[in-house]
């Protein structure tokens, strides 16, 4: 039975939820580093008090300026949720920005699997890079092309991308030097079961409204839209 | 205790400093995992907090490399991150504790109390 435009609509959106399931480890860590400075800030003052230290009150001065520059960097992290809110408006993103931030978060999570994530040196900022359309959506597809490799290749030791053409990329997977690792070991998933294999690439594409295009061990990715999302 | 702290979050590294003082233990800041492995050749320490995430290699290396360069008994080695001991599984088995962002002081206090009790 073929499935129904509804029931591939819902794969995407369970591909979306998988992946962003992926990057919430990155995304808590990086609000949990300005939680970790207010709360050790403030344990400093509360233990320096409770030591009948004399109050200095300059260096206090600045330990609160500290504390109010974590709470600024907390509610950033915390705007930046949106993000990942397909409906909301977003100014577009450019490319080298969107390998960077994608690879960002999905660089320790590799790491830690022992999979290197390499960018192009062509794939740097440069200054009048155009800007492709629904950042959003364009984050969900990198990740997806990450998560794809990540998940298929055996023995996966990096992923390097490329940039191709003036609107499109490609995630290129080579081997590693170790043992080769089991794919779905160890992975920043739940349930583990749920691997992004093809299918669920081309339905997340589908869905999205991108080309994608598997070959072999490689992904090219093109970050205009192809067509009217599914 | 004396203690090595790698955290290349100088902000969190610092204030972990003066926490530890404060708790009189003996505490140097190291940045980056380089820094870490050069402090650590020259001075014992009885414990090493070792944030796991650091700009240039992975801080299960750093781990690995303080366990196999120590004369004697090696460090108390625990691992401070922003990901669940799950999410880190690698680390498993290279550290002794595992503590996850924000810290939880009185955890830390228990941990660098025991081996002085013991």
């Amino acid at each position: 039975m073929k499935a129904s435009p509804g029931a591939r609509s819902w794969m995407a959106a369970g591909v979306r939820h998988e992946l962003l399931t992926r990057a919430l480890p990155a995304l808590r860590h990086e609000m949990a580093a300005p939680v970790s400075v207010m709360r050790m800030s403030t344990l400093l003052l509360k233990r320096q008090l409770a030591a009948n230290t004399a109050v200095d009150t300059a260096a206090w001065l600045e330990r609160v300026t500290q504390i109010e520059g974590q709470v600024a960097a907390l509610a950033s992290g915390v705007r930046s949720l949106r993000d990942w809110e397909l409906a909301t408006h977003d100014d577009g993103i450019t490319r080298s920005a969107l390998v960077a931030q994608c690879t960002s978060l999905m660089r320790v999570a590799f790491e830690l699997n022992g999979i290197g994530l390499k960018i192009d040196e062509a794939l740097a900022p440069a200054e009048g890079e155009p800007r492709f359309a629904a950042a959003a959506a364009l984050r969900y597809m990198a990740l997806g092309a990450l998560g794809h490799l990540h998940d298929s290749v055996p023995g996966l030791g990096a992923i390097r991308v490329e940039a191709e053409g003036d609107d499109a990329l490609r995630f290129i997977a080579s081997p590693g030097v170790a043992a080769p690792v089991e794919p779905m070991a160890g992975a920043h998933r739940a349930p583990r079961a749920l691997a992004i294999d093809a299918v669920a690439l081309q339905a997340l594409a589908d869905g999205l409204g991108y080309g994608v295009v598997v070959e072999g061990e490689s992904v090219r990715l093109g970050l205009g839209a192809a067509m009217n999302p599914a | 205790m004396n203690v090595l702290i790698v955290d290349d979050n100088q902000a969190a590294a610092d204030l972990l400093q003066e926490l530890l003082v404060l708790q009189d233990h003996t505490a140097r800041c190291t940045y980056t995992g380089r820094e870490a492995l050069d402090v650590a050749a020259g001075e014992h320490f009885d414990a090493a907090l070792v944030d796991l995430t650091l700009p240039d290699f992975p801080g299960t290396e750093v781990a690995r490399q303080l366990r196999a360069a120590a004369r004697g008994e090696p460090p108390l080695l625990v691992a401070i991150s922003g990901y669940s001991a799950d999410e880190a599984s690698n680390a498993a088995g290279l550290f002794d504790h595992h503590l996850q962002k924000p810290i939880d002081f009185d955890v830390l206090d228990r941990i660098l109390a025991r081996p002085l009790a013991g």
